[in-house]
């Protein structure tokens, strides 16, 4: 087993996969990989399983001592990746040496990187899914300093190093989010679909809170019932929250729109301070 | 028991997101819709759908989650014959008896809610610990439980300002519920005590003994019969009381 040593843990560092199926009506969030396009895309340059775990890393990257040889491909976000601070190649694979230290600096663009490792990292397992769930202590806690991640070393180095992918660069610059009607898409006002909204300090992988110019404020309630991933509530204040990968199972807003799978990546790829739209499709997904 | 003993609802059948189908029945919270609820959800779970991945029921719902869709009108027509064929499904429910301390160490706002409701911190426990509770469906947080059945004299409003953090085991009171916090969270119930047993245990499979349909009643323990389960549960021999009636 060789390992991977935090010397610093970054913002939020934390383990993620395509998330925990068939828990829901225990109340277990799914969780996984908030922008699951960018994880699913450095897994494939390295081969791996399309349900490997990836560290998942929030605007501020982590600094990580590599002990031994390892393939690895940074997806998602530009953080500045290096290696013992030269820059790095990022969306291809990259081979580090043991004692090669991988750091990150200024956010170019996006909002979530993802590390990927050939061969899977070596992390616990709770209800099927190692994701980072962090109320409920599920997976690897949230990466802090000093804590060692194991990995399956490769001897294999540098097997196929001219494997690049082109990341797509709607994910990063499209402000516009695809949403379909949601259960109480009856409660919304018309003026919500021409609004431009912020993303608030208060956005987390369990919700974004959004901020728009108007009003949308209601005495509304619902009996609570099921929210998944991507359902836009609506609280009583008006201010809407996207709930995202972390999010509860049930809720008891009004669930006035959702937003398609590619909706969520893009939105995974937004910070604090930026602005989005929505816009109603019908039930088709954009595809990239 | 058989299907004479339920009464049918009017049941909507809607697409929600791109691969799961919400089902609902009149938008209240009754032991009729309940006990509808878990028979259709048997009856689905006998004969799955293709691609069928989980089911999420709430009071008066039930989401069924898809690997992917085809066609949503061939799978509501199948939902709606299992819907007509269901039958009632509840003989494996149990009674499960959850003690709880209700001693001031635990029970930190059992004071203020005894001037707010005007009843003795006595009568308060008794009531709560009187009623039985049943077990409409688990939300919110993992292992969190939605009980029906809570004393009307005994509904009191959330805190103004939430904790920050409620000890996981803690029992509270939140309007017109009552509940048990399975793990540590921040929330604005007025807590009255804490439960030694765990709700949620990640190092199972199958990670809680309650299901929706199941009663709960609460039994009243002093602190040092909580200290002594406490011990218990960590040394795994602990056994969950079921009390059969």
């Amino acid at each position: 087993m060789s390992v991977i040593e935090v010397l610093s843990p970054g913002l939020y560092t934390t383990v993620q996969d395509k998330g925990r199926t068939g828990y829901r009506a225990f109340g277990i969030p799914v969780s996984g990989a908030m922008d699951q396009l960018s994880a699913d895309l450095g897994n494939k340059l390295l081969g791996n399983d399309s349900n490997a775990p990836v560290l998942e890393i929030t605007m501020v990257g982590p600094k990580l001592l590599f002990q031994d040889n390892a393939n690895i491909a940074i997806t998602g976000a530009d953080l500045s990746a290096q290696v013992n601070g030269k820059s790095l190649k990022t969306n291809t694979i990259v081979t580090t040496r043991s004692g090669d230290v991988l750091s990150f600096g200024k956010l170019k663009y996006g909002c979530r990187a993802y590390l990927c490792i050939q061969n899977d990292f070596d992390v616990p397992v709770h209800f099927g899914s190692s994701s980072t769930y962090e109320k409920a202590q599920l997976g690897l806690p949230v990466l802090k300093k000093g804590m060692k991640l194991n990995y399956q070393s490769n001897s294999i180095l540098d097997f196929h190093q001219y494997s690049r992918i082109k990341p797509s660069s709607f994910l990063f610059e499209e402000n516009t989010i695809d949403v379909i009607p949601g259960p109480e898409y009856n409660l919304m006002n018309e003026k919500f679909l021409s609004e431009k909204f912020e993303i608030t300090q208060d956005s987390n992988r369990m919700g974004y809170r959004l901020k728009g110019t108007l009003s949308y404020s209601h005495s509304n309630s619902i009996l609570t019932s099921t929210v998944m991933p991507g359902t836009i509530q609506l609280p009583p204040s008006g201010d809407p929250v996207v709930l995202m990968k972390d999010c509860q199972t049930t809720g008891g807003y009004p669930r006035i729109l959702q937003v398609t799978e590619m909706g969520i990546n893009i939105l995974a790829q937004k910070k604090p301070g930026d602005k989005v739209k929505f816009r109603l499709v019908d039930f088709i997904d954009r595809k990239s | 028991m058989t299907s004479l003993d339920l009464k049918d609802f009017s049941l909507t059948y809607r697409k929600f997101g791109a691969t799961a189908i919400l089902i609902e029945w009149p938008q209240i919270i009754s032991e009729d819709i309940l006990t509808d609820i878990l028979s259709f959800q048997s009856s689905i779970e006998n004969n799955p759908p293709v691609g069928l991945i989980e089911l999420v029921p709430t009071y008066a719902s039930l989401t069924l989650f898809f690997e992917e869709f085809k066609d949503i009108k061939s799978i509501t027509k199948e939902l709606k014959a299992l819907y007509a064929a269901r039958i009632s499904n509840q003989s494996d429910n149990k009674t499960w008896v959850i003690p709880v301390c209700y001693e001031e160490h635990f029970g930190i706002d059992l004071q203020e809610i005894s001037s707010s409701l005007k009843l003795s911190k006595q009568e308060i426990i008794d009531l709560h610990s009187s009623q039985s509770y049943r077990v409409h469906f688990i939300g919110f947080l993992p292992g969190f439980l939605y009980l029906g059945g809570l004393n009307s004299q005994l509904h009191c409003p959330r805190k103004e300002t939430p904790r920050l953090e409620i000890k996981k085991g803690s029992v509270g009171i939140g309007g017109s519920q009552t509940g048990i916090y399975p793990i540590d969270s921040p929330g604005g119930w007025n807590i009255i005590g804490s439960t030694p047993i765990p709700l949620f245990d990640k190092s199972k499979t199958h990670p809680w003994f309650v299901k929706p349909g199941d009663t709960i009643k609460f039994d009243p323990i002093d602190q040092l019969t909580h200290d002594q389960i406490i011990k218990e549960v960590d040394q795994g021999s602990y056994t969950s009381k079921t009390d059969i009636l």
